[in-house]
């Protein structure tokens, strides 16, 4: 009969609430049953939102944890997983779990992670003086309700069972001595375990809705208490305005921190990050400080890539890159853009502001940058997707030079993959700049493919080099 | 400046990686010991989740997507309060949501760090564009009086370097500490090296002696951070009660006492203010003879260091100023580098959110310069070109 | 008396449940609605007013000469 009194933090004594509050006495009924269960205080975690019920774990010798109204479920979350050995109980409000909280509810639910969540649903928003909440029933009078609620009361407890909740049950304050068992056996739960208890508050809600004392209103919850084993055989009619108390679910499932854990037995070693580290790759030296790239074309084609594997291969040769990329909302088939900024000092500005190549994979990408390239620079022209017309001439005579290659076709014709067309256009690309070794770029193909792609595209990649390479000799010749 | 440098043979140990901001930021935080992420999706911040979703379980950490970031951040203090070195990601809407935790955090001084991506705003603004406009929102998000720590990186390496200070700041300091990046610096990819794992110094809290049992949460009396009370991880031996609400040295809530609010918020302000030598951080180039001084930080610094550059190849004589830490903001050092400059041109992504504080900290010197406000609002990124053209006017 | 009742004036705000719900009916109310312990000898133990009790103010003990394993 007598529980461990030392438990009880009685220097906070006597308790905020007010006069036959349930508050208090569901506090009792959780000490009760930590109590009986042998629970080591250390090992126990006792956490609340804000509100009258909030204060509880004040008054608790347990590791006490009051939290922000709503998101108690939250933080409670983060500490059963990163202390799972440790039990974890929560008491919250009506308000503070339902409204508020609702969302983080139904997730923990969801996920039926190892939690005892205790509403403590006195239907009203007691701590800020009276205010309609969630579960007030229908007409009550409340501070913000003057003409009576016009809602009818949340199920807690049918919202936590639909959501997942393992272990859910309801009772009252009235009905004092059943709390410890049933919150013994939602602690025991392995899982998401919600009971709901009714609460009288005389202040907020009893005095404004004509109970006269405290003890009307536990009369209220006495009477209207049915048990679930009678509720079964009774029409809905019958359970109009009654609480129906006891076990309403007791369904075990996996528990959330145990498919976590059973996750992480399953994961390999870390990753390990690629080492770029330069290595001997002889070329010519850079013709400027700063050397610009820009691959232009549509979403799909894989220009982001072609521009990381640029940067790397760059990295590799002991040089400094940057890549940025922009494209539209789009997926795929709408415009993509990547750049590179290759320097063998620091970069600073790191876009491209005018390209000394560009490298046009669609009409739409050439009509919209082929304008911008330095003078001097160079636009390669993906000729199966782009004709560039009456701007060849304002081309060359900005000084730039243009170079045409059919890489779509190749790429799908030849190659017989599609996909393999940035790779085609890296080769091009670094046969047409002396300053880019072929194997760098070409290592850093195939440590951004894997094996299976290799042969193709190491194919690809060794043609367009070639043809670069005869195009640039052409063009120095020419 | 703090780019990569042109590539020798890396050391023993160290690794030479091109990485995006993102990604770096979630090694920075792997390299930092975090054990504890809780994300929810937001672009531009979405790689940090992902990564990690994948990084934090291969080093037997907890990782997990909540239902939203109010959420997150509740369980980032939570598994803090638990002992965990705990971080979460964002960008501006998502941000707006962390910062009602992010106060429950600095109130009741529980070590996290937030990284926040910025993006165009407000509201869902321009998701997929940059911006600088959450530089208040990082010093005052959560509502109240409390100090702020902030840092902005302007290159990869820096992603990851202070993603790794922000955990030890927060571990030394007791409280949340933000990375505030942005969309451009988040996506962008460079070279960085990334240090050997025992090359990397780590700072943890200071717990309690064991079997102390004077011990008070909220003590910091002969402490050894000064102003930094040793912190029990819960459930390892010492039973406290830990709020949002004002409170002692016990943590017991004592919402009517003037006076336990007073040292409470006193000492909250100080434990900031005065290890601010150790926690600011800035860099100050060619401000000997500049007579402009140009202040820019994160991204933007990029394109205004290229400005300067080419102003002073001109001859002209500026000064370059970037805050890392922008709070506390390096005041000091501010008013060191413009000992003789009589203007100030603060280069922002915003409608002059720092400018603002670079008016104070002149203003409560008695130091009469001009301040120029050369603001982007429309995410775009400002072009060195249009910087070194208002170097010129004001030069 | 095989049980001892004690009330903590301290904490018990005078709510009544205890002199309500008593199937012995051990107590009366005062004047000003505090619990009386009248008739501690009809006292069976069943604890209601202690685990009913919203302020931890009652205590309901086996006296030791009596106890009974109740």
């Amino acid at each position: 009969m007598a529980f461990d009194k030392s438990l009880l933090r009685t220097a906070e004594f006597p308790t905020i609430w007010c006069p036959g509050c349930g508050h208090g006495i569901i506090t009792q009924a959780a000490i009760r049953a930590c109590n009986d269960m042998g629970l080591a205080r250390d090992d126990v975690y006792a956490v609340s939102g804000i509100g009258c019920s909030a204060r509880t774990p004040a008054y608790i010798d347990f590791n006490s944890i009051q939290t922000t109204h709503g998101r108690a479920i939250a933080f409670a979350t983060g500490m059963k997983m990163f202390r799972p050995e440790k039990h974890v109980f929560l008491l919250l409000g009506d308000g503070d779990c339902a409204s508020i909280g609702g969302n983080h509810l139904i997730h923990a639910c969801r996920r039926n992670i190892d939690l005892t969540v205790l509403v403590l649903n006195n239907f009203i928003y007691g701590m800020t003086g009276g205010q309609v909440s969630p579960t007030t029933p229908h007409n009550s009078r409340t501070t913000t309700t003057m003409y009576g609620n016009l809602d009818e009361p949340l199920d807690i407890c049918g919202i936590a069972m639909a959501a997942g909740a393992t272990f859910v049950a309801r009772s009252t304050a009235y009905h004092a001595q059943q709390l410890p068992g049933l919150i013994e056996q939602g602690f025991r739960n392995r899982g998401m375990s919600l009971i709901e208890i009714l609460s009288p508050c005389p202040t907020g809600f009893g005095n404004r809705n004509n109970y006269r004392t405290p003890a009307d209103m536990y009369d209220e919850l006495r009477d209207n208490a049915v048990p679930v084993e009678k509720a079964k055989n009774m029409s809905e009619k019958e359970l109009e305005g009654r609480i129906v108390t006891g076990v309403l679910k007791n369904a075990g499932r996996e528990e959330y921190v145990d498919r976590y854990s059973a996750m992480l037995k399953n994961i390999g070693a870390p990753d390990e990050l690629s080492d770029l580290a330069s290595g001997n790759y002889p070329a010519e030296p850079m013709r400027s400080e700063r050397f610009e790239c820009r691959l232009s074309g549509s979403g799909g084609q894989g220009l982001i890539l072609a521009g990381i594997i640029f940067s790397e291969a760059m990295i590799r040769q002991g040089k400094n890159a940057v890549h940025t990329q922009s494209y539209g909302p789009e997926a795929r088939g709408g415009a993509s853009r990547s750049e590179v900024v290759v320097s063998a000092e620091r970069i600073d500005f790191p876009e491209v502001s005018a390209p000394d190549i560009l490298l046009a994979m669609t009409q739409d990408a050439f009509d919209r940058f082929s304008a911008g390239v330095r003078k001097g620079g160079a636009i390669l022209i993906d000729s199966t997707l782009v004709n560039p017309g009456p701007a060849a001439a304002r081309i060359s005579s900005d000084g730039a030079r243009c170079f045409e290659y059919p890489i779509s076709d190749y790429a799908k014709n030849t190659l017989g993959d599609i996909r393999t067309a940035n790779i085609v256009a890296l080769g091009l690309l670094s046969g047409l700049n002396g300053f880019i070794s072929r194997d760098a770029m070409l290592d850093s193909v195939l440590s951004r493919l894997p094996a299976r792609a290799h042969d193709l595209n190491k194919t690809g990649f060794e043609h367009g080099f070639n043809e670069g390479r005869a195009m640039l000799a052409a063009d120095k010749g020419g | 400046m703090r780019t990569a440098k042109k590539g020798k043979k890396a050391k023993k140990g160290k690794k030479i990686c091109f990485l995006q901001g993102n990604e770096a930021c979630a090694e920075g935080a792997i390299a930092a010991g975090a054990n504890f992420f809780a994300g929810y999706p937001i672009t531009p911040a979405t790689e940090i989740a992902e990564v990690l979703s994948r990084r934090i379980p291969q080093q037997k950490g907890c990782f997990i997507q909540m239902e939203d970031e109010l959420a997150c951040m509740g369980a980032v203090v939570g598994a803090s309060l638990a002992g965990a070195r705990a971080m979460t990601a964002t960008s501006g809407p998502g941000f707006t949501l962390l910062q009602e935790n992010i106060g429950y955090a600095m109130i009741s001084e529980i070590p996290c760090v937030i990284v926040a991506v910025q993006r165009g705003g407000p509201s869902t603004g321009l998701p997929t564009l940059s911006s600088q406009s959450d530089v208040m929102q990082s010093r005052w998000g959560t509502h109240g009086d409390h100090p702020s720590i902030v840092y902005c990186p302007n290159s990869v390496s820096e992603s990851f370097h202070l993603t790794v200070r922000c955990f030890n700041m927060a571990e030394k300091y007791r409280t949340p500490v933000t990375l505030l990046t942005d969309a451009i610096m988040g996506h962008m990819r460079e070279r960085v090296e990334i240090p050997e794992p025992g090359d990397i110094e780590l700072y943890r809290r200071v717990q309690p002696r064991p079997g102390q049992g004077d011990y008070r949460p909220y003590d910091a009396a002969g402490a050894p951070v000064k102003g930094v009370p040793p912190m029990a991880n819960i459930g390892d031996g010492y039973r406290h009660y830990i709020s949002g609400c004002v409170h002692d040295e016990t943590g017991s809530p004592k919402m009517s006492s003037h006076a336990v609010a007073r040292r409470l918020a006193g000492r909250l302000r100080d434990k900031i203010s005065r290890n601010r030598d150790d926690i600011v951080m800035s860099e100050s180039l060619h401000a000997e003879d500049a007579d402009t001084l140009l202040i820019a930080y994160g991204s933007v610094a990029r394109p205004a260091y290229e400005a300067v550059l080419r102003a002073r190849r001109a001859g002209k004589h500026v000064g370059f100023f970037r805050p890392i830490s922008l709070w506390p903001s390096p005041d000091k050092e501010i008013l060191a580098a413009a000992e003789k400059v009589k203007t100030v041109v603060v280069v922002e992504m915003n409608c002059g959110q720092y400018a603002g504080e670079v008016c104070r900290i002149f203003g409560e010197a008695g130091r009469a310069v001009r301040v120029v406000k050369l603001n982007e609002i429309g995410s775009e990124f400002i072009h060195p070109d249009r910087i070194h053209s208002v170097i010129q006017e004001v030069c | 008396m095989p049980y001892s009742l004690s009330i903590d004036r301290r904490w018990c705000k005078k709510c009544g449940l205890c002199v309500r719900y008593c199937p012995k009916n051990v107590y009366d109310a005062d004047p000003l609605g505090a619990p009386v312990i009248a008739r501690a000898q009809d006292c069976v133990g069943c604890i209601q007013c202690e685990a009913r009790c919203p302020d931890f103010a009652l205590t309901v003990e086996n006296t030791p000469e009596k106890h009974d394993g109740a």
